[in-house]
């Protein structure tokens, strides 16, 4: 552990047990309550389910909620401060004498739980007692934990792993309507627990076990996919070796472009595999072709360009990807062609294509300069580019101070005979356009 | 570090192949449903509750988990259980059900029959599940607190059996498969929070009919996960379907090919009693065999050989790298006669594969060639690789004999 993550766990450890403290004054209201509390919450984070940014997902927040309806605004802060440091007590981590990670992730659930007990509290639902009020004072609880929670998580994750914070935020985020149901769940196993005891506990326990088997379900599923997508990609890669990294470059810029037109998540994930997706048509043009260290002959370019056809076909067969499946193909996508018309998703993808098109090195001619670049991009917004698309991409380019292009190049492939600078099929001016063009951006055959 | 992240937002994928409810309809049932619920609940009258279990009725009904086999199963079976819990079995509650289904499923891309046999099923674990409930209620007495659970258990009990039952009456999967789902378990027990959640015990303590909303939750989370599961698996055997194709359509092997290689492997894997993963794995392998083809040069330099083995060797150097595709790989391997690693199972896997593309190479999918293909195949058995199992062959012969498995054609 680094010397930051010591002080940051020191700091979060000693906060938290001075609240600690002040709880365990107040005296206990209901210890059968608690106790069964503090088991399910140990429970639940027993069952939690690696997500692949190294953080993991849990229904903790179901028995802290439960417990601070069940011992009401006196016992709120026992419930949640210590119903929810149990939950820290994970047992792996206790077995593998995993101490510092069982130390910290206690004392972040005894803070967020203590938070969400004061708004509990806050909000006094027991003055005028009803199912819509409790409601109305524990959802805003729930996602007090949660913003807790990952307030506190975010710096160690970061620290722990040496990425931006920006990164976890993302994936992290609190105030998510997916959130809401845990401390809606919470609220009723608290009031039917009531009722009937810990019996009910099982009852609750069993659609939580569920989800969650069903969620490690498509974890795993997920992954499967993604490797299918790498062998896809490796395949391309084996056949023409010369677009190395091409479709994961086009997959990048697409996210930036994405992330600047604040796609949603699902958006954001059908976007990227387009753009994983978007020269699978190349898998069915002739080798001799794609290595050709020349320009084509006008025979063989409309060869070439059959891939995207192709392309558009094959991504057609997958209902996800179906709606966008023009992404595939700059003549379908052009802006020209069909306006702003919506998803705006084929048009993403034919931005970052051409910008990573000419920002390469191919066999028949060398990478532009980025500003040269930027140029086309904007010179052709409006008429072969949505123009909201190439601001989008010059502007996350600019921010993140990535630079491509001739003299930034991260791949280069050793090439048997230096492509050219300039002359035929050269200056990525129309790479695959008839021999006189040399002004037209390359519809991007990448 | 751990963090409490749930499942993100439910993923629906268009499904235009098998559409089961209007999106018109179903937006104004559901709409109506709401606005029935919405009034309702501040309501205390029974017909204000019959109006609530109507609306939820309607809605679970229009609300379906996506079962593993590729069935479905509504949440309504869900508000059953609070339905014969909380009123007596009168004419109201009758009413109720019975208009609340048709209503739902009058909606349904469904012959007459099946919408009618749905309407009287309902209505039978409705009467089935009263009974249960009535008589453990009767039974259990004045057993406390636990006791208090066992009525709403065995009406949910009974109505999973009259739903499994319909299942099996109507073909949709098998009694056994439809036991091990645990979307069953998850309804059934959100019906249970459901009915102690709206009574209570002894009439006291109970919320009324936010129960329905409340409880509601656990069963809809159940439906998005499973429904967000269900897009994946989509995604992804859509996505090796396309991958399956690309090497027919760059002319390397004849349209259908992949497929049919798949479809004769599997069936000869099932007569060889592998495991659903194995078959799975096999599926995959068969799909995805011939993609390498697609690596090698249009013209090669004289002398390069170009035979199964070379394809093999080109395929299993895309996929082996995959953790998920590595025993897909290693069948592909070992189809060729590679060396590599298998176990048993593995190795019938492989003789099945082998076994298929060779059956396939000779028939093509023409049906007059199948008995050629076949005898082509048991005479090529000797010759290494995992077609010198006697058992493949003898499975591919009883598949290939006993179904009419030649005559698939190319998909477009």
């Amino acid at each position: 552990m680094r010397p930051s993550q010591r002080w940051y766990l020191a700091a979060v450890t000693a906060t938290a047990g001075v609240v600690a403290t002040f709880i365990a004054r107040a005296g206990i209201p209901n210890m059968e309550a608690f106790a069964t509390f503090a088991l399910v919450a140990m429970g639940a984070e027993l069952i939690s389910v690696r997500l692949p940014n190294g953080a993991t997902a849990s229904a903790l927040m179901v028995p802290v909620i439960a417990a601070i309806y069940a011992l009401g605004v006196g016992g709120a802060y026992w419930a949640g401060g210590l119903v929810a440091g149990f939950g820290g007590l994970y047992l792996f981590d206790l077995r593998d004498r995993r101490f510092d990670r069982v130390v910290f992730n206690a004392a972040m659930y005894v803070l967020a739980g203590a938070g969400a007990a004061g708004v509990f509290a806050a909000l006094d639902p027991a003055a005028h007692p009803s199912v819509p009020r409790f409601l109305l004072a524990t959802v805003p609880a729930g996602l007090t934990f949660l913003a807790i929670n990952v307030a506190l998580l975010v710096p160690m994750l970061a620290l722990d792993q040496g990425r931006p914070r920006r990164e976890f935020l993302a994936s992290l985020s609190p105030f998510h309507v997916q959130y809401i149901p845990f401390a809606v769940i919470g609220t009723g196993l608290g009031w039917v627990y009531l009722v009937t005891g810990p019996l009910i506990i099982p009852f609750a326990v069993a659609p939580v076990l569920v989800a969650r088997q069903t969620f490690r379900s498509y974890l795993a599923l997920r992954e499967a996919h993604e490797e299918t997508l790498r062998t896809l990609v490796r395949t391309l890669e084996r056949k023409d070796p010369y677009t190395a990294g091409h479709v994961e470059r086009v997959a990048r810029y697409a996210r930036y472009i994405g992330e600047e037109l604040g796609l949603s998540e699902l958006r954001q994930e059908r976007l990227r595999y387009a753009a994983l997706m978007h020269d699978v048509g190349k898998l069915v043009v002739a080798n001799e072709l794609l290595r050709k260290p020349d320009r084509l002959t006008a025979e063989e370019y409309e060869r070439v360009r059959l891939h995207e056809a192709v392309s558009v076909e094959l991504l057609r067969r997958i209902d996800f990807l179906r709606p966008i499946a023009t992404s595939a193909s700059p003549r379908y996508a052009r802006y020209d062609a069909r306006g702003a018309a919506d998803p705006i998703e084929p048009y993403v993808i034919v931005v970052a294509d051409a910008y990573d098109a000419m920002t390469s090195t191919r066999p028949y001619r060398r990478a532009l300069a980025q500003r040269v670049a930027f140029s086309e991009l904007r010179k052709h917004a409006g008429t072969q580019f949505h123009p909201a698309c190439v601001e989008a991409l010059t502007r996350a380019l600019d921010r993140r101070e990535e630079r491509h292009g001739h003299g930034h190049e991260q791949e280069v492939v050793a090439f048997e005979f230096d492509p050219p600078v300039r002359g035929p099929g050269s200056a990525g001016l129309g790479d695959l356009a008839p021999a006189h063009s040399t002004t037209r951006v390359p519809e991007p055959h990448s | 570090m751990t963090a409490h992240i749930s499942i993100a937002p439910p993923r629906r994928v268009s499904d235009p192949g098998a559409p089961r409810i209007r999106p018109d309809v179903a937006v104004a049932l559901a709409a109506a449903a709401g606005v029935a619920a919405a009034v309702a609940l501040t309501t205390t009258g029974d017909w204000g509750r019959v109006a609530v279990y109507g609306a939820a009725l309607v809605v679970g009904e229009l609300l379906v988990v996506e079962l593993t086999d590729g069935s479905t199963l509504p949440l309504s079976f869900a508000v059953l259980v609070p339905l014969v819990a909380g009123a007596a079995l009168g004419p109201a509650t009758l009413a109720t059900v019975g208009a609340a289904v048709t209503a739902a499923v009058l909606a349904r891309h469904s012959p007459l029959l099946i919408r009618a046999a749905t309407v009287g099923g309902r209505g039978l674990a409705v009467a089935l599940a009263w009974a249960a409930f009535t008589g453990v209620e009767h039974l259990a007495g004045r057993g406390g607190r636990p006791a208090a659970l066992l009525p709403a258990m065995a009406a949910a009990a009974v109505i999973l059996a009259v739903v499994l039952a319909e299942r099996r009456l109507r073909g949709l999967g098998s009694f056994h498969a439809a036991r091990g789902d645990a979307a069953f378990f998850a309804v059934a027990a959100s019906g249970v929070l459901m009915a102690i959640g709206a009574i209570g015990v002894a009439g006291r303590g109970g919320m009324g009919l936010w129960s329905l909303v409340v409880f509601a939750v656990p069963a809809l989370s159940a439906r998005w996960a499973f429904g967000r599961l269900h897009a994946i698996r989509r995604t992804y055997d859509q996505t090796i379907d396309v991958l399956s194709v690309v090497p027919e359509m760059a002319g390397r092997v004849r349209p259908g090919h992949s497929r049919r290689v798949a479809e004769v492997s599997v069936s000869t894997g099932r007569m060889l009693g592998l495991s659903k993963h194995a078959l799975e794995d096999l599926e995959r392998a068969a799909l995805l065999h011939a993609l390498g083809s697609v690596t090698f040069d249009d013209r090669p330099e004289p002398g390069t050989p170009r035979g199964p083995r070379e394809v093999a060797g080109a395929t299993v150097g895309v996929l082996a790298d995959e953790h998920h595709l590595s025993r897909p790989a290693s069948l592909v391997a070992g189809m060729a006669g590679n060396e590599v690693d298998l176990d048993e199972e593995e190795r019938l896997a492989a003789g099945a594969l082998a076994a298929a593309a060779s059956f396939e190479e000779v028939a093509g999918g023409d049906p007059s060639r199948a008995r050629v293909a076949l005898a082509t195949t048991i005479q090529a058995g000797g010759s290494g690789s995992g077609l010198g199992d006697r058992r493949v062959l003898t499975a591919l012969a009883r598949v290939v004999t006993q179904r009419s498995i030649v005559g698939h054609r190319a998909r477009s």
